[in-house]
């Protein structure tokens, strides 16, 4: 989807923590990203290290995290790792499941 | 040192949505987000539910464009109230532009607000615009593949709306095939079978959009 403008997203949160701490230099920004979040990650990257060339985050690294889908079915309990891309339950078929992880999109930490 | 943080990267967009929805909420008003592909049918599809809901819920529109008014002067030409976006480029639209769009729209006398999205699989299914609901418009010359190729819009969707089904027989469409993926994806949408070309299947449709009132 729109790596370019998550990646300037990524980048202002990042600057704005850091200035709120009085940081300079900001060495690797962290987030966390759903494997179902619809986003490339290699694109993402790529976009995050065009963007970051100035202020604090210039040069820095990104380094993603990736969520691994997990389900949960309402009906019969089952937390289960969904193999492709369904929200029927893989144990009893049931269509009551919901996503618990798997579309994370955030930053969680900066290294400086 | 790590610093932690926890900031959701759309969060800008999500607050935008939850505004948008307490909006409708206030007036009482449900709204469509209608996605899908360039050409399945999605202006074709609002002009049939603006006839079809006339007496029983106005249908007013946010349509949404790249760069042309052509969407939005087709729906005028049938007198329904319409909004339009004109993205500059953007491949799909986020609750600001449909906040601001909401703001000319006169909810009190809509029935409906139905926004139409960028025609597009992808980056649609990612920003929640505050609608109550999510509709995917398919149609039969696109290819029965669609739902395995692009999951997470199909994922999302409240229904899914398959069009162009007077071309059955002309293409190779496996409906079936279609609506098994469908239901391994997202057992819980409802799904309509329809052709905007000749009226097949749209009373269905719009009750689901709009139900008539019990008498």
């Amino acid at each position: 989807m729109h790596e370019a403008s998550l990646a300037r997203r990524i980048i202002e949160i990042a600057e704005s923590r850091a200035k709120l701490h009085g940081i300079l230099s900001v060495k690797s920004v962290k987030v966390r990203v759903g494997r179902w979040a619809g986003v490339n990650v290699d694109q993402l990257r790529r976009a995050f290290t065009q963007a970051a060339n100035a202020g604090a985050t210039a040069g820095a690294r990104l380094d993603v995290e990736l969520v691994e889908p997990v389900c949960r079915c309402e009906d019969c309990g089952a937390v289960f790792d969904p193999q492709r891309f369904t929200l029927r339950c893989a144990h009893c078929g049931s269509a009551k499941v919901v996503l618990r992880q798997g579309r994370e999109l955030e930053v969680v930490g900066i290294e400086v | 040192m790590e610093i932690k943080i926890i900031e959701r990267i759309l969060a800008a967009n999500e607050n935008a949505a939850a505004e948008n929805r307490e909006l409708l909420d206030h007036n009482h008003v449900p709204a469509l987000n209608v996605m899908g592909s360039p050409g399945a049918g999605k202006t074709s599809l609002i002009e049939r539910t603006i006839a079809l809901l006339r007496d029983r819920a106005p249908v007013a529109v946010i349509e949404g464009d790249i760069a042309t008014t052509r969407d939005a002067e087709r729906v005028a030409k049938l007198g329904a109230p319409v909004v339009q976006i004109a993205t500059g480029g953007e491949c799909h639209l986020d609750a600001a532009m449909v906040g601001e769009a909401l703001a000319n729209l006169d909810l009190h006398s809509a029935g409906v607000v139905i926004i139409e999205n960028v025609g597009n699989l992808v980056c649609p299914a990612e920003f929640d615009l505050g609608e109550h609901r999510k509709v995917v418009v398919a149609s039969l010359p696109e290819g029965d593949d669609k739902i395995e190729k692009y999951p997470l819009i199909f994922s999302i969707a409240d229904a899914v709306v398959l069009n162009k089904t007077d071309m059955a027989g002309l293409v190779d469409f496996d409906i079936k095939r279609f609506r098994s993926e469908l239901d391994a994806i997202n057992p819980k949408a409802a799904f309509f079978e329809v052709s905007c070309r000749t009226w097949h299947g749209l009373d269905e449709w719009a009750e689901w959009v709009a139900p008539r009132a019990v008498a």
